[in-house]
């Protein structure tokens, strides 16, 4: 089994766990949490990845981090009741 | 990779299912989180699992050829002494595999345009690039940074190991003058076992590839040259014990 193949199957198992852990209702936390796997997925792997795979966990993590900063400028807007 | 298939696009296949899962339940149903989640799974899987791959065969035979007519050519020059692994230094810009004739007396100074060396009283010996140097080379090239010393010897034999999946594990151990390095046999174990059996001293001569680019992996991280003192076969596990040469 290969590193990818290996990594793919660590981020399935992940992903259904967490799902399985918080349920269908906070999508919010719950994108959170695949942010959390994809980030400790990136880390662990440093030193045994290619650069091409590195570069692209690190587009998704990107995104994530987007997503991230957008689920908590929602929440701080909640709590200051502007929307 | 080692893999049955030239072009492989079970990746795309399988991403391409969880996104299709995903987005059906976006947006046909109200499992908004599963369908996140298998959107989500659906484009790592596409991007980490992409790679070219080769036939497992093709890639075994690619790593035989020009092994088994060296270690006959060094048979016929009478190049019969245990491989000193030259890390790179001043006289060197790459790595090299140092063969002396007879038994191993004295490292002589080696240059990078001088394959056949003579040495002191009339020694004479071949500096050859390691055949597992590709290798090595691709692995130090996956690696951010790497340390020195012996925790740098791990990185990029764990980078080659794990990494590139040439061998299913590797340890090396520091005893005072002798370095022991053992390699665990994996997917390459077969083509390791056939190419001993055709050419036996290959292994303490040149190595192959994949024990070379470990061996180039050890010396360079160590920066000292290290002679091949025994090898040993203990399956699944093969065994190298070097010694550092003054």
């Amino acid at each position: 089994m290969t590193l990818a193949q290996k990594l793919a199957g660590a981020m399935a198992l992940w992903t259904i766990g967490i799902l399985m852990l918080i349920g269908t209702a906070d999508l919010e936390l719950y994108g959170i949490f695949l942010l959390i796997g994809l980030l400790i997925a990136r880390e662990l792997t440093t030193s045994l990845s290619k650069q091409k795979i590195r570069e692209r966990m690190d587009v998704m993590i990107y995104v994530g981090v987007l997503l991230f900063i957008v689920v908590v400028s929602r929440r701080i807007l909640d709590i200051l009741g502007v929307i | 990779m080692v893999r049955r298939r030239t072009l492989d696009i079970s990746h795309w296949i399988a991403g391409g299912i969880f996104v299709g899962i995903g987005l059906y339940l976006l947006i046909f149903t109200n499992y908004n989180t599963p369908g996140f989640g298998s959107l989500f799974l659906g484009i790592f899987i596409s991007l980490v699992m992409k790679g070219g791959l080769v036939e497992e065969e093709v890639s075994k035979s690619s790593l035989e050829s020009g092994v088994e007519s060296l270690d006959l050519l060094l048979d016929d020059l009478g190049l019969s002494g245990n491989g000193v692994f030259v890390p790179e230094g001043d006289t060197l810009s790459s790595p090299r595999t140092y063969v002396p004739a007879g038994s191993f007396q004295r490292l002589p100074e080696l240059y990078d345009e001088m394959m056949v060396v003579s040495s002191e009283g009339g020694r004479v010996g071949i500096s050859l690039i390691p055949t597992g140097k590709p290798l090595f080379d691709e692995a130090s090239s996956r690696l951010e940074n790497t340390s020195e010393g012996i925790e740098g010897a791990r990185e990029i034999m764990g980078m080659l190991s794990h990494g590139m999946g040439l061998t299913k594990s590797c340890s090396i151990r520091e005893d005072e003058e002798v370095i022991s390095i053992r390699l665990t046999h994996g997917v390459y174990g077969d083509y390791c076992s056939k190419l001993r059996e055709n050419r036996p001293d290959i292994c303490v001569r040149t190595g192959c590839p994949i024990c070379s680019a470990f061996l180039t992996a050890a010396c360079s991280a160590l920066s000292e040259p290290l002679l091949i003192k025994d090898f040993e076969v203990r399956q699944p596990h093969i065994i190298y014990r070097m010694e550092r040469v003054k």
